[in-house]
């Protein structure tokens, strides 16, 4: 209930021109367009990122008074169509440098043509797919992440799948209207099927709820291992009507997720769910206990979850490339070509581990994997090698 | 097509439907992927395509009208069942299971068909009455309008927003020194913070992990914090869900026909619906009827509204889009303006979408339902049960 009034509070002051970070002294502060989905079905990741954005703008603030900037939010609205528009918005009529954004790699794709063609950088804090910096013709140069990519990200699942839990045979779950959904589950299932064990794909689409059928269809599979590959208003779903037809069988997910409302959608279950994952509340890491703790008196006493952590990362990755880049251009506001200069190669520390911005413009970072159990428990981290 | 053909094609379906509702009522189908169970699934979801095909079908056959805003009257039926059970309802009391679960429900769901009813009212008669006369496009063209209207006003209303929300589980409160074990669940604490800008907000915290034991600590810190706010979660079994299903559909069913058949108001129905302007003349109060057949459709939207979110978990503004359209097809499917028929296309819709779903491919079972709507429409264009159309001259 508060969450949702705080919700429809952003979205309407979104509506109203942008939620601004007040800035200081400079009258021409760097602009950071963030479109991000603060509502419909993915709105927990937006929220989530937008508190870890705020939470280290506000720190950033305090920290370096030099650096004069302001956030404008747009909520896309979880939808595909809107993100285009609302990019091009943020560039043009607000003046944005760089625009961060947004979650679902199907719609920061959207927003990728539009930075591509206005020459302007453009920052993701949670889109894993792999053509996002890999098909440079479609969405330019200038994409970057401060998350990893699926190709890394399916392929420690399907390790996962089969060297913790043994697995032979797994079954995929796959919804073609979803980039981020097909692809991971492609990675999966050649790193699965490349280490001997066998995958068989079933589809979903997002406009339905109702996943029955589908899931009395894949108990009958008998899978010794179940991919939801899409993100939590699905998978809650699908894991509270599984109760039954696949007890005793793990499933995983990736990152798509990792979203405080899985388990309330899912419900009381005896499942064992794990996903892949950035960031988890629970990791001991000092680092980690730093953040929850801050985003904690934030935010009411709420966890966060990885969107929260990336979007506090992807603001400090903001914060180092302009520093970087007024290095480089003699003291000035930055341009948007410094600005994507400056973040090749940008290294710093983060709250999701060391980030260091590689050729591919994706950082090489650890992969957590999360088990998702009355609360999100941290199981394994593993490096990358 | 000779009588005795024409009773057995009607006969064995209903042979077969009740062997599945029986089968559901006495024991467990459902879980499995047998035939039956599949069929118990499609029979479960054309239930609820039912309930909303009623009342396309009502309204239809009194006044000729595809009411596409019916949808979201079956979301603000599972709206008004949500706010019920959330805040007066199952995540409140600290009661034992299950009576005030089913006291619960039974007011949630009353809430949700009078929500869904009163909202019909006031929707026909700032809407479709003073555009009655204007013709069938325009009535048409207002229900689209008002169909995207009410989902828009629920998307900004700050109390729906929109954003979907899980549906709400039973809370089971226990005291702290009555926290077992943990063998068998996830024992969660009901906290209260305080934001940075004054608001109170309550959240869940774990305590005490399933399959953990329970250390003295945690058993001392939860009796220092006055453990009367340790719950466990319930869940309401996808038996009892499908079953409640199901009987609610035959008791909306036999209750409608009775209605219809029996009360002087189903007889003002059948008399507006057979020629309004002669049943005006007979002294039949046009108005009032269609008023009661718009709040009548609506209630058993309604009562679908809670029974689709208590089966899959979760609420939105536009949890009545697919649920609308489908029950739409459904009614002419059956053969819009017959109530029989409304039944019938729901079921068959549910069934035969499943069956296909579970035995050829789950990728293209929405592409079904609409192929099913064209074939029908091509073969018999009046729908399963529908009357050849009489034109009037």
């Amino acid at each position: 209930m508060r969450r949702s009034l705080r919700a429809a509070t952003v979205a309407v002051l979104a509506l109203l021109g942008g939620v601004a970070t007040p800035a200081r002294a400079a009258d021409d502060p760097l602009v950071v367009g963030v479109v991000l989905p603060m509502s419909g079905d993915n709105a927990t990741f937006g929220q989530e990122s937008w508190n870890g954005l705020q939470i280290a703008a506000k720190e950033l603030e305090g920290k370096d008074p030099s650096f004069a900037f302001k956030l404008v939010l747009s909520d896309e609205q979880s939808k595909r169509e809107q993100v285009a528009p609302q990019t091009k918005q943020l560039i043009e009529n607000n003046g944005a440098s760089i625009v961060v954004g947004s979650v679902a790699s199907s719609n920061t794709m959207q927003a990728a043509v539009v930075c591509k063609e206005a020459g302007i950088p453009l920052l993701t804090p949670a889109s894993t797919n792999d053509k996002l910096t890999a098909e440079t013709e479609k969405y330019g140069e200038d994409v970057f992440r401060v998350c990893f990519k699926d190709s890394f990200q399916g392929t420690m699942l399907g390790r996962f799948a089969w060297k913790t839990l043994h697995a032979k045979k797994a079954v995929a779950l796959v919804d073609k209207g979803q980039a981020y959904s097909v692809g991971l589950s492609e990675q999966f299932t050649r790193e699965f099927t490349a280490l001997g064990g066998k995958v068989e794909t079933e589809y979903y689409t997002s406009a339905d709820k109702d996943y029955t059928t589908l899931v009395q269809k894949v108990g009958g599979m008998k899978p010794e291992v179940i991919l939801i590959s899409g993100y939590y208003p699905q998978a809650g779903p699908m894991i509270k009507l599984s109760k039954d037809a696949w007890k005793g069988v793990p499933i995983i997910g990736g990152d798509g997720l990792d979203s405080p409302d899985l388990l309330p959608l899912a419900g009381e279950t005896d499942a064992q769910v794990y996903f892949t994952s950035h960031f988890v509340a629970s990791d001991e890491d000092p680092v980690v206990q730093g953040f929850v703790k801050k985003y904690q008196e934030a935010y009411a006493g709420a966890d966060p979850g990885a969107m929260a952590a990336l979007g506090y990362d992807a603001m400090y990755a903001v914060y180092e490339a302009a520093k970087k880049a007024r290095a480089a251009a003699g003291g000035g506001k930055p341009t948007p070509k410094q600005l994507s200069a400056a973040l090749r190669g940008l290294e710093f520390t983060g709250v999701t581990g060391k980030i260091v911005i590689g050729p591919d413009r994706t950082p090489r970072k650890a992969v957590v994997i999360v088990k998702a159990s009355g609360a999100f428990q941290f199981f394994e981290k593993i490096q990358p090698e | 097509m000779s009588p005795r053909l024409r009773l057995l094609l009607q006969a064995l379906p209903a042979l077969a439907l009740g062997y599945v509702v029986v089968r559901m009522l006495v024991g467990d189908v459902g879980g499995g992927t047998t035939l039956l169970d599949y069929l118990s699934i499609g029979v479960t979801q054309g239930a609820i395509y039912a309930f909303v095909a009623l009342g396309y079908t009502m309204v239809y056959g009194i006044i000729r009208l595809i009411n596409f805003a019916h949808g979201e009257f079956f979301m603000a039926g599972a709206f008004a069942g949500y706010f019920v059970l959330r805040d007066a309802g199952i995540e409140r009391w600290a009661l034992p299971q299950p009576w005030p679960v089913l006291l619960a429900y039974l007011a949630a769901l009353l809430a949700a068909a009078l929500v869904a009813g009163t909202l019909a009212l006031v929707a026909e008669a700032a809407c479709y009455r003073p555009i009655r006369k204007a013709g069938r496009v325009a009535a048409l063209l207002t229900a689209v309008g008002l169909s995207l209207l009410l989902q828009n006003l629920a998307r900004q209303w700050p109390a729906i927003g929109p954003t979907q929300r899980p549906w709400p589980a039973p809370r089971m409160w226990a005291a702290a020194d009555e926290v077992p074990s943990p063998a068998d669940a996830h024992y969660y604490e009901l906290k209260t913070f305080t934001s940075p800008t004054g608001e109170r907000v309550e959240r869940e915290k774990p305590v005490v992990f399933k399959g953990a034991t329970m250390t003295p600590a945690v058993r001392q810190r939860l009796a220092a914090e006055g453990g009367r706010n340790v719950f466990r979660k319930g869940e309401l079994s996808r038996t009892v869900v499908d079953r409640s299903i199901v009987l609610m559909l035959a008791a909306a069913a036999v209750g409608l026909w009775f209605l219809v058949q029996r009360t002087r108001t189903g007889k003002a129905m059948r008399a507006v619906s057979e020629d309004m302007a002669a049943a005006r003349l007979m002294g039949v109060n046009v108005d009032r009827v269609i008023a009661a057949t718009f709040f009548l459709g609506a209630f058993l939207a309604g009562l679908g509204g809670v029974a689709y979110c208590a089966k899959y978990g979760q609420v939105d503004p536009l949890t009545g889009f697919m649920p609308g359209l489908k029950a739409f097809i459904a009614a002419v499917l059956g053969g819009i303006g017959s109530i029989p028929g409304a039944v019938v296309g729901g079921l068959f819709l549910g069934v035969s979408e499943n069956l296909f779903a579970a035995e050829v491919s789950t990728e293209w079972k929405d592409v079904l339902a609409f192929v099913l709507l064209v074939v029908v429409l091509l073969l018999k264009p009046t729908g399963l049960m529908g009357r050849p159309y009489r034109e009037k001259v």
